[in-house]
């Protein structure tokens, strides 16, 4: 499949005011942010969970004057 | 060393409690070095002259009454512009947020002035600690003391250039993937990382929320420490903070290193992204001082360097671009061309691709855990070269260094100058440590800068052509 020009890619994400000058380096900086994503494609375990700092709290009981 | 500037914060704490030395005179040294030289330099993009002032009097007065606070009380200080700061404005270097004027300090900025510490100004930074060095700003780049031809490196680059010229005691850096050890190096001074979590972000504007880190830098690890020793503190209102509870930085420091185990990380410097002779020879040079005080030596391996930075890529990306992707779209005229490419590059990250990212994340995690149970800390270059010229280096698609990898790993990492070139610029390696471990780490880099000659050494703060004899 041929890639959409990347003026139509930049429209589709929102940036049709992005500069004409500066275009070329960030389609540049493009091709590294994918080439860098193609090379993590690697087998993952099924259940190989995310680094995760989500963490709950216990809600403090009733009358606990927070 | 007469001039009061060029005193440590662990010296000159010692005379104002002593009582020998003003936080009057002091403050007023620094701003009058500040007037004298900042022309040049461009380190402040903002200095706070009366208020600064006003709380040096009222730092002196109560020191006076028997209210010593403690070891930063009247130290003056420099805050990297991307902290809020009350009342005064805060603009990441950028012209969106020119008119930016914060109600209240960030979470760093309140503990330190509860320290008593004096805030000289607010300190040039890469545009939101991404976008630079940029001649398209509203403020110029700060520039390198040591010759002021070159790149002080960023994104805290006015904090470092300020710190290593003698225009501020101290300053607040923050390191999404090396802005505060970066600038460390390059300037020859000390600046650490923290442990993810150690030091609260609260107030300061966010770059990429998993990977920015707010910390200390000084003319020596010292210095660092009693900075840490007012910063560390669980922050409830940042998500990230975390509670290890009390460390005492400062007291840490001293004592032998017998039995220390350290890990060179050879792979990083010598193959995945080679680093000067120069600069390898001065990590060699350490590793034989550690030995000879008693540590024992021994390689190690991490993933490749480039792994960290494919990580780094995809995280900061999506992080950074979910944060501005507004501004990027409504205004992209009011950045840089160095932060709005750079930040932009981010709306290309598909969301499967971050998850690839993080999933991978907690895999590097969980390794250098298993290769820091064998070691205590481990040692590598901070930059691959000496400072370089200013504008010369491509932040877009630049050299590889070695900073990152700490970046997505949380751990502490303190940089440290490791000597100087034959024409006199400084040197650097890096010391990284377990989680909440950065006592430790503090205190292996300052038994090396007690155990060498470099902290006499300062820059000299004229142009280098005439600084020193062409050969």
């Amino acid at each position: 499949m041929t890639e959409p020009p990347f003026a139509d890619r930049l429209a589709a994400l929102g940036l049709h005011r992005f500069p004409e000058a500066d275009r070329l380096g960030l389609e540049r900086l493009a091709k590294d942010v994918e080439a860098a994503a193609a090379r993590l494609r690697l087998p993952y375990g099924y259940e190989e969970e995310p680094s995760n700092v989500f963490r709950l709290l216990p809600a403090a009981p009733k009358g606990a004057g927070r | 060393m007469s001039d009061p500037c060029f005193l440590t914060i662990a010296e000159a704490s010692r005379r104002i409690r002593a009582r020998t030395l003003s936080p009057v005179t002091l403050a007023e040294a620094f701003l009058g070095r500040i007037a004298a030289l900042d022309g040049d330099l461009h380190s402040y993009i903002r200095v706070l002259g009366d208020e600064a002032l006003a709380e040096a009097r009222r730092a002196e007065a109560e020191i006076a009454a028997g209210g010593y606070r403690g070891p930063l009380h009247g130290i003056p200080l420099g805050i990297k512009d991307i902290y809020n700061t009350a009342g005064i404005p805060t603009t990441g270097h950028s012209a969106l947020f020119r008119d930016h004027v914060p109600a209240e300090d960030a979470t760093a900025v309140r503990r330190l002035r509860g320290a008593g510490a004096v805030i000289l100004g607010k300190t040039a930074t890469w545009e939101f600690a991404i976008g630079g060095p940029s001649f398209d700003l509203p403020w110029p780049p700060a520039r390198n003391p040591w010759d002021t031809t070159l790149d002080p490196a960023g994104s805290s680059s006015g904090s470092g250039a300020a710190v290593a010229a003698g225009l501020c005691m101290g300053a607040m850096g923050t390191d999404t993937g090396g802005s505060i050890r970066s600038p460390s190096a390059w300037n020859g001074i000390a600046g650490l990382k923290p442990t993810y979590g150690l030091v609260s972000r609260r107030g300061v504007l966010p770059l990429s929320f998993t990977l920015d880190h707010a910390g200390p830098m000084a003319w020596t690890a010292e210095d660092c420490a009693l900075m840490m020793d007012a910063l560390a503190a669980h922050d409830p209102l940042d998500p990230g903070s975390a509670a290890p509870g009390p460390i005492d930085f400062a007291g840490a420091l001293g004592g032998d290193l017998s039995g220390l185990r350290i890990g060179v990380v050879r792979h990083f410097f010598e193959a995945d992204a080679p680093a000067d002779a120069v600069v390898t020879d001065a990590v060699e040079a350490a590793v034989a001082l550690y030995g000879r005080m008693g540590a024992t030596v021994r390689e190690v391996s991490l993933a490749p360097l480039e792994t960290y930075y494919d990580l780094f890529t995809l995280i900061m990306g999506a992080e950074s671009f979910s944060i501005h992707e507004r501004w990027l779209k409504e205004t992209p005229e009011l950045y840089g061309a160095t932060a709005r490419q750079r930040i932009a590059a981010g709306a290309f990250v598909r969301g499967s691709d971050l998850v690839n990212a993080l999933r991978l994340r907690a895999r590097l995690v969980a390794q250098a855990a298993e290769v820091m149970e064998t070691v205590d800390v481990l040692l590598m270059p901070t930059r691959h070269t000496p400072p370089e010229p200013l504008g010369a280096f491509d932040t877009i698609t630049g050299h590889r260094f070695y900073t990152r990898p700490f970046n997505v790993l949380g751990l502490p990492a303190l940089s440290v100058c490791s000597g100087f070139t034959g024409n006199g610029l400084p040197l650097s390696m890096q010391i990284v440590g377990r989680p909440f471990e950065d006592a430790l780490v503090l205190k292996v880099g300052d038994a090396f800068e007690k155990a060498t000659g470099y902290r006499e050494i300062r820059p000299p703060l004229i142009p280098r052509e005439a600084a020193l004899p062409v050969a």
